[in-house]
């Protein structure tokens, strides 16, 4: 895209202690939640993270809220490192960036009245003055299609779609230029889900914000994001393009979560990949490719000692890897890997 | 950027705030209990000032030992008389003040006091949190009539005596309830939207946490009042709760005690006083609970 990137992670890394006793605790190893995570968010995109559950996505998105501070690595809002900044540029920054998280059941405060809740973000940082709030309250209720009437009713006079609309309200409020999704369809109902996606969709044009989605659907992730990033165990494995990604996944694991989503239609016929053993504890991740204890198509003893990069594929420079079958031999295509199962 | 991307949603119910459920609420209100507590504690508390057909602490000695009306004595007397003369239906009507004056004043410093730390102690987690329940602990594992009674021999048996007691004795209730409660309200997502948004601690305790909790701290309440009276009534009855001659309900069992054999009527009232205000208000509490709160099933 044309200008700046407005987020930037750069080897972001965030690692838990884990401690043992009870009086005197003492830190036995780290749970690597996210390791040396580095991407780019342009403005007016979408970049979806996926992966199965404890792969990072999470804690990802809460690094860029600012509610977990990264071990090393930097994260860089419009060229502000995120962790650092202080006073009235922080104040800009939790207007610039919010949040739509997954269950609305649980993001709405029951005891404040949609108002409140909507004008929250406003009301802590002054960000106007006091007789503009209601404007404003007014104002995102139309955007997200609720009626301004609806601000007096408290959230559980609600439906799952309107509270979900609430709570995007909400984030709205303050014209945000970035918006963590913590997977904002997967708690409503299959047939509110689609409304809700397109007013996404249509509030991005309208807003010219920028969405970092974390989701675990690829249906919701095909349909939203422009660029996906794939985590296992804390990693990229794979970050490219939504439709590059879709036609040819490229990473072992990318293919193999790709062929665990059901399929459009009952009836096509396709080949599973089912993944043997389960996923490797992160206090203690394998060695080289994280993947390789469960890697259907692994080459051999490189898999095991080094470490892939993620890298770019020569023929698209948007499609990036982190793989050795790419890396090692270029030619090979992943659909002959003979390495041995494991 | 007026118009919107979508057509308006209706909200159910929206803009009328209407309540089907108001009178069909009300009809299932706890009556017995409701009207034993008005009747035995709210009434004669109010109106013992002006109701009351004696004076509750002077007596006439020709008039002692009068038993009840039913049992030989005159409506003059209708609960009969102690040992100096004084009338039990007076003495019982301005107990009743004495004890709801104690529950209330107790529990609200109790209440008010416990909640803070475990506010504290649940939002802030770490050093804070371990020194208050510590603390909550050894406030649970001390005897509450020992200390009364250490309280009691150093700064003599008063009012202010009895509140400190109980509010030592109530204030780790509400910590222990308003912490668990609070650990599970600070992991919901609007707390952490409220972070996101820069709200201060304070305000996300104030706005957030508390009202949340409320209905926890309101059930905990309703259900102490109950214990908070027994209390009061036991340290009265040992002699170190309110000093004698004010008609305090533990006082008058403890006074009539060695006439239980000639004037029953002495202990026994005030006795039933205490007996069915403690049933009645631990009914209106489970009431309360159940309304409020369901998953509060054991405090």
């Amino acid at each position: 895209m044309d200008s700046e990137p407005v987020l930037k992670l750069k080897e972001v890394t965030k690692y838990y202690p884990v401690t043992k006793g009870l009086l005197f605790a003492r830190t036995i190893g780290h749970v690597r939640a996210v390791d040396r995570v580095t991407l780019d968010l342009d403005q007016g995109e979408t970049l979806a993270l996926v992966g199965e559950s404890g792969c990072g996505k999470t804690t990802t998105a809460k690094l860029i809220l600012r509610q977990e501070t990264p071990t090393s690595g930097k994260l860089e809002f419009e060229g502000q490192d995120v962790h650092r900044i202080t006073g009235a540029a922080l104040k800009q920054y939790r207007t610039d960036v919010q949040a739509v998280f997954q269950d609305p059941w649980s993001s709405l405060n029951p005891r404040m009245r949609v108002f409140d809740i909507v004008s929250e973000t406003l009301v802590v940082n002054h960000a106007v003055a006091k007789g503009e709030v209601a404007d404003r309250v007014a104002k995102v209720l139309s955007d997200v299609g609720l009626r301004t009437e609806q601000s007096r009713n408290f959230p559980h006079e609600f439906s799952g779609g309107q509270r979900q609309r609430i709570a995007i309200a909400s984030a709205l409020i303050s014209e945000p230029k970035l918006l963590v999704l913590d997977e904002p369809v997967s708690a409503l109902d299959v047939s509110i889900r689609s409304q809700i996606m397109n007013l996404f969709k249509d509030l991005q044009d309208l807003y010219r914000m920028s969405y970092l989605m974390v989701a675990h659907d690829l249906g919701t992730t095909r349909y939203m994001a422009h660029k996906v990033a794939v985590m296992y165990l804390g990693q990229l494995v794979e970050l490219a393009p939504t439709r590059s990604l879709f036609e040819a996944p490229l990473h072992p694991y990318t293919q193999a979560l790709f062929s665990a989503a059901l399929p459009s239609h009952p009836d096509i016929e396709r080949e599973e990949i089912i993944l043997e053993g389960e996923v490797p504890s992160p206090i203690d991740p394998p060695s080289g490719c994280s993947f390789h204890t469960r890697c259907p198509l692994k080459i051999g003893e490189v898999c095991e000692k080094e470490t892939p990069e993620l890298t770019p594929r020569p023929d698209d420079s948007q499609h990036h890897v982190a793989c050795h079958l790419y890396t090692r031999e270029p030619s090979r295509s992943p659909g002959d890997g003979e390495g041995k199962r494991v | 950027m007026t118009d919107s991307p979508l057509p308006a949603v209706r909200a159910v119910g929206a803009g009328t705030r209407k309540r089907p459920g108001f009178w069909r609420g009300l009809r299932r209100l706890p009556l017995i209990p409701i009207f034993v507590l008005v009747v035995l504690l709210i009434v004669p508390a109010l109106s013992a000032d002006w109701l009351a057909p004696h004076d509750p602490v002077r007596g006439s000695i020709p008039d002692r030992l009068k038993p009840p009306v039913f049992f030989g004595g005159t409506w003059e007397f209708a609960l009969g008389t102690d040992r100096l003369g004084r009338d039990i239906l007076s003495r019982l009507m301005h107990g009743a003040k004495v004890s709801l004056s104690i529950s209330l004043v107790g529990i609200l410093a109790g209440g008010v006091l416990g909640t803070a730390l475990g506010l504290i102690a649940g939002y802030f987690r770490g050093l804070a949190d371990a020194i208050i329940m510590r603390l909550v602990d050894i406030s649970m594992a001390l005897p509450s009539i020992l200390l009364a009674l250490v309280l009691a021999v150093t700064a003599g048996p008063s009012f202010q005596t009895i509140i400190v007691v109980v509010t030592f004795v109530l204030w780790a209730l509400y910590a222990r309830q308003v912490r668990g409660e609070v650990l599970s309200i600070r992991e919901r997502d609007f707390v952490a939207r409220a972070r996101v948004a820069g709200a201060s601690d304070f305000r996300i305790i104030v706005r957030h946490i508390l009202p949340n909790a409320a209905n926890t701290i309101i059930v905990l309440a309703t259900l102490q009042v109950g214990s908070v009276i027994l209390l009061e009534a036991g340290l009265s009855f040992l002699g170190v709760g309110i000093p004698r001659p004010t008609p305090a309900w533990g006082l008058m069992v403890a006074d009539g005690r060695q006439l239980i054999v000639s004037a029953w009527w002495i202990a026994f009232f005030p006795g039933l006083a205490i007996t069915l205000a403690v049933f009645a208000l631990n009914l209106l509490g489970d009431w309360m609970r159940d309304k409020l709160d369901p998953r509060l099933k054991e405090v």
